[in-house]
């Protein structure tokens, strides 16, 4: 029986090190924008904002990884991408039929 | 460490980066952060004293901006944050009438530092405008007795989580003297106190003369005595246009009176009081529905204030205020269509929620556009 050819297994430290900057920025962003007195306006963009970002970097860590990881990256970024898209819906449908009483 | 910068890809570089900046910024923001900094913030203007201006800017700034050409300029664009007034101003181009809400009550604001403000003083015709300061210390001793005797100073407004707001009334009155308050439920603290230059305008002009004439057409400087009498006469007769001795009113609603017929039509118009001048401010009830008063025989009314109680509408209090030249145009021109021996009648119909006010006789109606009803809060 004809065994493959040898390949080099993919080195994950680059992929792993991306993943944890990944989730390292999240967690910086969301103190820089969310994280002291924001008002109830702000407050709406918690999940849109936290979710797009997520799903750019997973894209874009994607797109820049080998082959085991980049599947399963491709995979967390539609789920994110696409939450974040569902996201701002709920946030434009709130802005536009669910305003409070004194907005 | 150059070993570990050397496995790095490419992806990983750039998130590194982005790691960096984060930081940065985020650690800016913890440094920079002082809590109780930011508030929230509700703002009001009001003519101070009952008399009737029509403002064209209003804007609180957190710092205070680089005048653009003349410091009286009118700026409609404004900063990131600030409570400005151009959304209100939206539906009225060139200004609005009489008091309103300006803005914001959930932004977290910073204070304001500087009020910038152009409006024009209907009793005086004459506009005023400029920046008043409203010193940050004045603000910090207001807040440190706050903070000491928290139960003096109740919110006016229920805040979501009862979380502490702060409501500034900016008070618009004649002679550019504008006064700033903090307003509470208990209490009301003066913050500022200023009195505005006046801002040469072009209107109105009584016939012949210019009221702005001793701002904008100077003259050369007198040579003789009787030259300079002359220059003096003129600035007098200018400046008596606009600044009567006895008071500021209204010459025009104090001395012109106009007999007419009040009607009311339409959906009722439950309890109801008539504004009947600028100064005395009689209060009259409005006639019943389908009613009239009378003939009257007095001023040109310049402000209406009556509830609409209908089935299914909210109840508002609303106040009309009519443009007063308009006003006594509209009279005249019925006056002229009338038939000797008729009376023009003042008709208010409402239908839903909007009142329609117009001047008729039997050959002429003529619509009082020009009326700004404020609807205030139930």
């Amino acid at each position: 029986m004809q065994s493959s050819p040898p390949v080099a297994p993919a080195p994950s430290f680059n992929a792993l090190l991306g993943a944890g900057l990944v989730l390292a920025n999240t967690l910086l962003l969301y103190w820089y924008l969310f994280y002291y007195e924001v008002s109830e306006n702000d407050q709406l963009f918690y999940g849109p904002v936290l979710a797009t970002s997520w799903a750019a970097q997973w894209m874009f860590l994607a797109a820049g990884s080998a082959r085991p990881w980049r599947v399963w990256y491709w995979v967390v970024a539609g789920l994110s991408g696409a939450a974040a898209g569902l996201l701002w819906l709920g946030y434009f449908w709130l802005r536009a039929f669910a305003r409070g009483f004194n907005h | 460490m150059k070993a570990f910068f050397r496995r790095l890809n490419r992806t990983s570089r750039v998130l590194l980066v982005l790691f960096v900046v984060l930081a940065g910024l985020a650690l800016h923001n913890y440094f920079r952060y002082a809590p109780g900094s930011r508030h929230r913030l509700r703002t009001f203007y009001d003519d101070a004293y009952g008399f009737p201006v029509y403002v064209n800017q209003l804007d609180f700034y957190p710092d205070e901006q680089p005048a653009t050409g003349s410091a009286n300029a009118v700026v409609v664009g404004v900063g990131p944050v600030g409570i400005d007034s151009s959304e209100v101003r939206a539906n009225t181009p060139t200004g609005e009438w009489g008091r309103g809400p300006v803005s914001i009550d959930t932004e977290l604001l910073p204070l304001p530092t500087v009020l910038a403000v152009n409006y024009t003083s209907v009793a005086e015709q004459r506009s005023y405008g400029g920046r008043v300061p409203l010193p940050r210390t004045r603000f910090d001793s207001v807040l440190a007795h706050l903070n000491a005797h928290p139960a003096l100073y109740q919110s006016m407004y229920a805040y979501p989580d009862n979380q502490p707001g702060f409501e500034l009334q900016a008070g618009l009155g004649p002679g550019g003297l504008v006064i700033v308050w903090l307003l509470g439920e208990q209490y009301q603290v003066e913050l500022a106190r200023a009195h505005l230059p006046v801002v040469p305008t072009t209107w109105p002009k009584a016939a012949g003369v210019n009221p702005d004439a001793a701002f904008t057409e100077p003259g050369p400087p007198a040579r003789r005595f009787a030259e300079l009498r002359r220059q003096v006469g003129r600035a007098e007769l200018a400046r008596l246009d606009s600044f009567p001795h006895v008071s500021p009113a209204l010459p025009d609603s104090l001395g012109r009176r106009y007999r007419y017929r009040l009607r009311v039509l339409g959906q009722p118009l439950a309890p109801a009081t008539l504004d009947a001048s600028f100064l005395n401010n009689e209060q009259e009830p409005l006639p019943t529905p389908g009613g009239e008063a009378g003939v009257l025989f007095r001023a040109v009314p310049d402000a209406l204030q009556y509830t609409v109680a209908g089935t299914d509408l909210p109840t508002h209090e609303r106040s009309t205020v009519f443009e007063p030249r308009e006003t006594r145009r509209a009279f005249a021109r019925v006056q002229a269509a009338c038939a000797p021996g008729e009376v023009p009648e003042l008709r208010l119909t409402t239908s839903g929620e909007d009142v329609r006010v117009e001047l008729r006789c039997h050959h002429l109606t003529v619509p009082l556009l020009r009326a700004i009803t404020y609807v205030g809060p139930d």
